[in-house]
């Protein structure tokens, strides 16, 4: 009889469909939020797409048997548990992550002005979509019981008040504004919006289940009481514990195994907590983050490989597996989408915009806090969906407020970009089209050198290789263009060049360039530059300084056979992007 | 309808069981882990221990004892047990994927161009070191079946049954025996990698090997239709010959434009995962195991040199700290250790799986032209079986291959040679394990804020601690160590001292350090106040251990970061947790 047992409640063609799903899943949803990428919009747009490829929108529609096969809804229960408990565990672990970013040392730092900008910045799109929440429920998607319409419209105002953390984190590490004092400040309002938005949340969660359960508003009282009383205890006497224990884990166990799981138990644990008192178990999940992240114990690298673990693994599930359920086409209310992106962007931008002002900023840096503070991303998705599976609103409602996320996270950088005149920091990768990998340089003169390099130019410019290499030559005659450590990087500017753009050769046997440090130069990069855009050349000088600042992408750039390997090697040797 | 059906309602796990039991079952393995650590055994042991504790034998026994005091029978809440409950399903799957992850982690570690490297030697001890247990094995299994533990499926299929025995008693476990290597410093020696590749080659052989054994299993009519063992076992070899050549080659040339295009190291993490899943989705329709599939995803992938060590390091790190324990704890919840407990076949699977194993890879080392020390060195190391015999085993078992009796002796057997391989490798070559500083000082043994301000008193200081925790008087310490001050100054350059002494009635080796901010004056070269003062107390006769106590406190902090990191820490835990860290690093 134990062999019944133990032989599995899932049978090998259950799990040879639960891997089929989550590898199509996972891998659809990496490839597509690459492609966002590339476009500089958010990873999470690409995720969310291959949901909605994968779901009932378009492959439900196609063949709604291939579906029910890959992603069973009803019937067939064992395959449906198994991927529903892993999307569940993937949103605590998501949601661990969020939490582990707040760093509530740096919101006291902050002082008044994060204060005044989160909470103007919370207020106002509050009350603009507790408004319209109550004011027109069904035009917008209610989706519960009449006596429910004062949690949906708290709901909808907390929706409209919360703000994506990592998407701006990601917006103002590209526009190189991570580390200034607006940045500090975008980051700690943002911090304090999610941190007393999930809160609000959990509230709303438990006026949910209260209504559910018969006991009325004792029970509601016992759970608030509970949350508010979890949130306080974690976030003092929890977060102490935790700056305690965390120096005997590091003293007794293994490195970085054991605060690992440390970290992982304890989300765990406190997740199982905040479900048994009947708010989401992901609320749990986020205050443990909280606490643990603010602890200076914690190392970067552990931070770094939870971080990295789950926002590429467990992320893209998740994000993936809400376009599972929802159809969008059929739930596409484009009154509903207008009204709920109007309100959101409105009133974050007014919002923030007089925090800033009130905090005595600038103008221009207020409207720039507002824009920034208007991206939603992940967050928001996470929430809509949590009152989606409580039936608090509709699928419409969930269609526009999964667009309204992403539409405000895509506008954020433009707008904040275009506001401040700043442009965003460009890597050497970016100036390396195709083709412009001159390989192995042959002979040791310079002069054939460039004229080696020109031609790949003119391959890729359209101008004629005589021309690049008379400009180039005529530069390098003046003052010589190597640079210590066997670099080169002779430039020039060209009249009729409409783009900037890098060559790269290599030489083993190296190539005199007089360099400072008597080195020959082993990589050259040819630096071409319109004359349109002056600032270009430096833009591109800085870039290759910095791409070849190491020893090993050095070494390893050298070795690269071909462009793809040449850009993986600098891609490799740069500091990890956050996605 | 459609919310309903998001929310679950039809039927869904209850997820404060399942996060909770997720939990416990990850706490206690780690905690029991780090505590086999602590006594140098390996993790696994501690992890497996956790399933025991958690499982039918001793939760299981107490529930029930309980519940009249409780009011509710707390493990089968916890642990529910009903093959249709929604909870067990949902844990199942999780333990599902983590078994995946595991093997993916272990195939990365196979370096294929290693063994090639290894050439002759390493064919000659694997083939003898897998053929001869491997004939042992299958020749006792085939003769007396029952006594050992043939499950239903083993009966009916004897010969299948015989061939998991001998490859159960022929694997070698690749993990444990790196990790025994790299506590001996011999990872990277010619005998280290003689023994690494062996173990690898072996490692594919048995997974191999067990492949062809899950398809030759009879197959329930209630499960539909499937393969015949000739379509199974064939399209298995294909399989595995085309992602060792064509697959292993694709993602060599893969990985670098993912690396140059996608996201960095987030790409890389995802494609991992996705080949890994995919090749485990495969091998699961082709009725062998899904596991199987990762592992050779795993040595694809893991072969190519283009894979940054932090990407695998990344994989590595959250799979045995989160995924790793939740398997082998698993284990131990759906087996009774104590009613499975059978005297027989455990003695005859360990003498048969140690003696088959040492003697097979010492012929096999012998013939490769290496010394007897050597030779028995490497028999030694090859017998570990650790966590790949236990994987092994809990499969058979769940095949209905093995019966409950015969699990609990290869999950006994497995941990035995585990403990074993290390000491006796130890013993042979007459090494020592290579101890860092934080093998040798505890917290007890740290001074966060010495008051002293000159050598002298800094010495009295630490001397006192160093009364409390040898038991001598502190006069007669710091009075030898004053006195060995006196002939020459013990400061060092960048403001370390070691002060020292030797004493008679001393048994063990002691040192104490002290961190001063102030700095006291010991004279070094330099002229620099010492900051960090290690008094090292040694016995009179043990001449070797003054020199290591002092190589390791000097080796330790030459770092001048390490150094900086330490000068601020508040607590003796947290200066602690700086050496542990150090001594991770490497």
């Amino acid at each position: 009889m134990m062999h019944m047992l133990a032989a599995a409640t899932l049978d090998p063609s259950d799990i040879t469909r639960l891997m089929i799903a989550l590898a199509v899943l996972l891998g659809l949803a990496r490839v597509l939020g690459e492609l966002a990428r590339r476009f500089n919009q958010p990873m999470v747009l690409g995720e969310i797409l291959a949901g909605v490829l994968l779901g009932p929108t378009v492959l439900g529609y196609i063949s709604p048997v291939g579906m029910e096969w890959l992603f069973p809804a009803s019937g067939y229960e064992e395959g449906r548990i198994a991927l529903d408990s892993f999307v569940t565990v993937s949103a605590i672990l998501l949601l661990l992550v969020a939490g582990l970013e707040v760093d509530l040392s740096v919101v006291w730092k902050q002082g008044k002005a994060a204060l005044l900008v989160s909470t103007t910045g919370m207020v106002i799109p509050f009350a603009l979509g507790f408004g319209l929440a109550y004011g027109l429920p069904n035009v917008i998607g209610f989706g519960g019981e009449s006596d429910m319409l004062m949690p949906f419209a708290l709901f909808v105002g907390i929706a409209m008040s919360i703000t994506a953390l990592p998407v701006i984190a990601k917006i103002l590490m590209d526009l190189n504004m991570f580390r200034s004092d607006m940045g500090m400040l975008i980051l700690s309002s943002a911090m304090v919006n999610d941190l007393v938005g999930w809160i609000g949340f959990a509230i709303v969660l438990a006026l949910i289940s209260s209504g559910e359960a018969t006991g009325g508003t004792s029970d509601l009282l016992v759970t608030i009481g509970l949350t508010l009383l979890f949130v306080s205890v974690m976030l003092t006497l929890g977060r102490w514990l935790v700056h305690k224990t965390l120096p005997f884990i590091q003293a007794h166990s293994t490195w970085p195994g054991g605060v690992l799981s440390f970290v992982m138990v304890m989300s765990l644990l406190c997740a199982a907590i905040t479900e048994a008192i009947g708010i989401h178990s992901i609320f749990g999940a986020f205050i443990v983050g909280v606490a643990i992240g603010d602890s200076k114990h914690l190392k970067e690298k552990t931070r770094e490989t939870i971080s990295q673990f789950i926002t590429n693994i467990f992320a893209p599930i998740f994000f993936a597996g809400i376009g599972l359920r929802v159809n969008f086409l059929e739930h596409f209310d484009l009154l509903a989408v207008v009204l709920v992106m109007v309100v959101a962007i409105l009133g974050k931008v007014i919002g923030c915009y007089f925090g800033a002002v009130w905090a005595k900023l600038s103008k221009r840096e207020s409207w720039a806090i507002g824009f920034g503070m208007s991206a939603r991303g992940a967050m928001e998705i996470i929430l809509g969906q949590l009152a989606m599976s409580h039936g608090l609103i509709s699928q419409k409602l969930f269609v526009a407020i999964v667009i309204m996320a992403i539409g405000t996270s895509m506008l954020a950088g433009p707008a904040m970009q275009g506001v401040l005149g700043r442009r965003q920091k460009r890597r050497l990768n970016d100036y390396l089209p195709d083709k412009s990998f001159a390989g192995q340089i042959q002979g040791n003169d310079r002069k054939q050198a460039i004229e080696q390099l020109a031609l790949t130019a003119a391959k890729i410019t359209g101008i004629h290789h005589s021309q690049i290499g008379e400009a180039v030559w005529q530069r390098e005659q003046m003052e010589s263009t190597g640079l210590p450590n066997a670099l080169a990087v002779p430039h020039a500017r060209l009249a009729n060049l409409k783009q900037p753009v890098v060559v790269i050769g290599q030489s083993n046997s190296g190539i005199d360039f007089d360099s400072p440090d008597g080195t020959l130069a082993e990589i050259i990069c040819m630096i071409l530059s319109p004359e349109s855009m002056p600032e270009s050349q430096l833009e591109m000088l800085a870039a290759v300084a910095e791409a070849f600042h190491t020893e090993q992408s050095r070494r390893d750039c050298l070795a690269a056979a071909n462009l793809t390997e040449f850009k993986a090697a600098l891609a490799t040797s740069a500091r990890s992007e956050h996605s | 309808m459609m919310s309903t059906l998001a929310a679950g309602v039809a039927k869904s796990s209850n997820p404060v069981v399942l996060l909770l039991s997720l939990a416990v079952l990850l706490g206690l393995a780690r905690l029991l882990g780090e505590y086999a650590r602590m006594l140098k055994q390996p993790m696994v042991l501690g992890e497996i221990l956790a399933g025991v504790v958690l499982g039918p034998t001793v939760l299981g026994m107490l529930s029930p004892v309980l519940e009249p005091t409780i009011g509710f029978h707390f493990y089968d809440w916890l642990f529910p047990a009903a093959a249709d409950n929604p909870t067990r399903i949902a844990f199942d799957g999780i333990v599902e994927i983590s078994a995946i992850l595991l093997l993916l982690v272990v195939g990365l570690e196979v370096d294929l161009s290693t063994v090639r490297r290894q050439g002759k030697a390493t064919a000659f001890v694997s083939m003898l070191g897998v053929a001869v247990p491997f004939l042992l094995g299958f020749a006792l299994a085939y003769m007396v079946p029952t006594t050992l533990g043939a499950g239903d499926k083993g009966i009916e299929a004897p010969l299948a049954f015989a061939i998991f025995v001998g490859i159960a008693l022929s694997i070698t476990a690749l993990p444990v025996i790196a990790k025994v290597l790299m506590d001996l410093n011999l990872a990277k020696s010619d005998l280290g990698m003689l023994i690494i590749s062996s173990a690898m080659l072996n490692d594919l052989v048995g997974w191999i090997g067990f492949a062809v054994v899950l398809a030759l299993l009879p197959v329930d009519a209630t499960a539909g239709p499937s393969m015949s063992v000739g379509l199974t076992i064939s399209l298995t070899l294909i399989f595995l010959a085309l992602m060792l050549t064509i697959g292993r080659w694709l993602c060599h040339r893969a990985l670098p434009y993912i690396q140059s295009r996608w996201s960095w190291p987030g790409g890389v993490l995802g494609f991992v995962s996705v080949v890994a899943i995919v090749c485990a989705a495969f091998t699961e329709h082709l009725g062998i195991h899904s596991i199987f599939g990762a592992f050779v995803a795993g040595v694809a992938i893991g072969d190519s040199p283009r894979l940054r060590e932090r990407t695998r390091e990344t994989i590595h790190q959250f799979v045995t700290n989160f995924f790793a324990p939740i398997f082998f704890a698993s284990i131990g919840l759906r087996i009774n250790f104590i009613s499975s407990f059978d005297p027989v076949a455990i003695v005859i699977v360990l003498l048969v799986a140690f003696i088959g194993k040492s003697g097979g890879c010492y012929l096999g080392a012998k013939f490769a032209g290496m010394g007897k020390r050597e030779s028995m060195a490497t028999a030694f190391g090859m017998t570990c079986q650790g966590a790949v015999g236990i994987i092994l085993g809990q499969l058979a078992y769940q095949a209905g291959l093995i019966s409950e009796e015969l699990l609990v002796a290869v999950v006994i057997m497995a941990l035995t040679t585990s403990l074993f391989a290390g000491p006796a490798m130890q013993a042979v070559l007459k090494m020592k394990t290579q101890r860092r500083l934080a093998d040798v000082v505890s917290e007890r043994n740290i001074l966060i804020n010495l008051k002293a301000n000159t050598a002298q008193e800094a010495i009295t200081e630490l001397a006192a601690r160093g009364a409390e925790i040898t038991g001598l008087s502190a006069g007669k310490i710091s009075q030898a160590a004053i006195n060995r001050e006196r002939i020459m100054h013990t400061g060092l350059p960048n403001g370390l001292a070691v002060p020292h002494a030797r004493l008679e009635s001393l048994n063990r080796p002691c040192m104490v350090i002290g961190k001063s901010t102030a700095g006291v004056d010991f004279d070094a070269q330099d002229g620099s106040p010492a900051h960090l003062i290690g008094l090292l107390l040694t016995p009179e006769n043990d001449h070797e251990a003054q020199i290591e106590l002092l190589a390791m406190f000097a080796r330790t902090f030459q770092d001048a970061s390490m150094r900086s990191r330490v000068l601020t820490a508040e607590t003796p835990t947290e200066f602690r947790a700086e050496l542990n860290l150090a001594a991770s690093e490497h």
